[in-house]
């Protein structure tokens, strides 16, 4: 997935809150912040957040990939980056330096309200999500 | 474990506040970086008539591991050519027990550097520099001004496919007084595990 491609994905009709995270198999901080986000997932996607997952592993690691997200019950589309760095990481946050894991924010209009480089977790998260669920009628 | 890394992205996020811009001053050249049998040494020391390269890197990020060899032999060719070379660990070994000194030294001789390869125990360094992720490069002129920062080339998995060679093509360009061809470029990268 490119850059563009995802910005399109995240601008899709039908969600009120988006979050991209992108992560790498491989990457510390990625696998230990993943429960949190598979679980505000399920908490918020009633509620309209639309959780998007960006591995940026490379192509020859897909199984691993695939074993990863079924070790965390994650069963819904999930996407591989394939793209330059540079033009994907300037494509879809300019301020991003390219340090891994990001999560970024949307609203539900595809603007970008929020990102965090390297480690987050579920409460800073879940407050910004119900803020902008609370913005979003 | 996990408040650990929640302190170090804070610190990643309040560092990268402070990240070097082209042209600005050679920070924290007098903080103390701890080689082999705890021999310490100043960026000071290692500046280079020409020039002086340094690059935030480690023993244990994958993409760090895959630019070594390239790191190796860039720096290797350079350091003869009055460019200072170093190669630089931060990240906190108690987070990320691969970087422990003796590890780094080690890889370094492993490796065949031959150019230091120090520890910023303290990690002042990388902080003064705003560094965020390895493998991250810092290239200054004989001035001390930051005249490229970023990524050693456009494919960190294989040396075959690379189409940009950004910091080597830096490294030229200040040899031969020429302007940077592409001063920042960006690449991914293991956030730096600061404590």
């Amino acid at each position: 997935m490119t850059a563009a491609q995802l910005l399109e994905a995240v601008r899709a009709p039908g969600a009120r809150v988006v979050l991209v995270n992108v992560y790498a198999t491989w990457c510390g901080p990625c696998r230990e912040e993943f429960p949190d986000l598979v679980k505000l997932e399920r908490n918020y996607r009633v509620k309209g957040l639309r959780m998007i997952f960006v591995s940026a592993d490379d192509e020859d690691r897909l199984p691993a990939v695939k074993r990863f997200l079924a070790n965390h019950g994650v069963t819904m589309p999930t996407f591989l980056k394939a793209q330059q760095d540079m033009e994907f990481i300037n494509g879809l946050e300019p301020r991003w330096d390219g340090s891994l894991p990001a999560t970024l924010l949307y609203d539900g209009a595809g603007k970008p309200r929020d990102y965090w480089v390297g480690m987050t977790d579920y409460n800073t998260l879940e407050q910004k999500i119900k803020a902008l669920l609370e913005e979003t009628p | 474990m996990k408040q650990k890394l929640l302190i170090a992205w804070l610190a990643a996020v309040a560092v990268s506040a402070y990240a070097l811009k082209i042209g600005d001053p050679m920070p924290a050249t007098d903080v103390k970086l701890t080689g082999e049998g705890g021999k310490q040494t100043t960026l000071a020391e290692l500046k280079g008539k020409r020039g002086t390269l340094v690059i935030i890197t480690c023993n244990s990020c994958p993409y760090a591991v895959a630019w070594e060899r390239r790191i190796v032999d860039l720096g290797n060719d350079w350091v003869t050519k009055d460019i200072g070379v170093v190669a630089i660990n931060a990240n906190d070994p108690t987070i990320s027990p691969s970087d422990a000194l003796e590890k780094t030294f080690a890889r370094a001789k492993k490796e065949f550097y031959k150019f230091p390869y120090l520890a910023d125990t303290t990690q002042a360094l990388a902080k003064a520099f705003g560094a965020t992720k390895t493998p991250e490069c810092f290239l200054f002129d004989a001035n001390g001004k930051l005249v490229y920062h970023g990524a050693v080339d456009d494919n960190h998995k294989d040396p075959s496919k690379v189409k940009k060679r950004y910091l080597s093509d830096a490294l030229n360009a200040l040899r031969h007084g020429k302007e940077i061809p592409v001063a920042e470029t960006k690449a991914m990268g293991c956030s730096i595990k600061y404590r």
